[in-house]
């Protein structure tokens, strides 16, 4: 699984990468995890807002910190 | 996509479709839209996009904290793209129901953009201040 967090490094954005790890370390999946940080690079996404988080290429949430258990769901799929 | 990260204001997260049609009134759309957000009334979204069921960009339509659809006449196709992707469809405005004749291969008229952004700014304010107070404003459907 390949999991990308979109956001430049703010707060919020780095609060999401923490919970991606710890939603990835609970469920022990194999999991690659990316912070992009680049414009150009998110921008690719057509987010409308960051922090993001891209699951295997699909953009699941946009703007706001997820839910862990919404999280989790992700994860398990 | 804002580079400013977690951007807080009101207006930064609105987000502006428009239908963009071939008419008139849908080239007013794509001129109301990016004189709005020139004013910082919102952010332009590329309606495209979600159209095209690009993950990035419904994700952002239902995520959406607020947001303003412009259509050019009732066939409402912004709108109509919104609600197949099951986005919430929120102060949407159609220009013919703004005093526009729709008509094909005219010059833009600047008194009827500037008519019809008047009519936005106007509804929105009274949105804003009837906010949950019953019936929308007239010129909005869906207020947000």
């Amino acid at each position: 699984m390949e999991i990308k967090i979109l956001g430049p490094g703010c707060v919020k954005c780095r609060q999401v990468e923490a919970l991606v790890k710890a939603g990835v370390t609970e469920t022990g999946i194999d999991a690659q995890i990316e912070h992009v940080t680049e414009f150009k690079k998110i921008a690719e996404y057509g987010v409308f807002g960051t922090p993001a988080v891209v699951v295997d290429g699909e953009v699941k949430s946009v703007g706001k910190i997820p839910s862990r258990s919404d999280l989790l769901t992700w994860l398990k799929q | 996509m804002t580079e400013n990260c977690c951007a807080d204001s009101s207006s930064s997260n609105r987000m502006i479709v428009w239908c963009a049609g071939a008419s008139n009134v849908g080239q007013i759309t794509h001129q109301v839209a990016v004189e709005m957000a020139g004013e910082g009334q919102g952010r332009l979204f590329c309606l495209a996009g979600i159209a095209a069921h690009r993950s990035g960009f419904v994700r952002s339509a239902k995520d959406a904290e607020d947001m303003i659809i412009l259509d050019g006449c009732p066939i409402a196709c912004a709108a109509k793209i919104l609600e197949h992707v099951e986005a919430p469809v929120m102060n949407h405005f159609i220009v013919t129901e703004m005093g526009v004749e729709k008509v094909f291969g005219e010059d833009l008229k600047r008194e009827d953009i500037e008519q019809v952004k008047a009519s936005i700014r106007t509804a929105l304010a009274a949105t804003a201040e009837n906010h949950g107070k019953g019936a929308p404003p007239a010129g909005v459907r869906n207020p947000a």
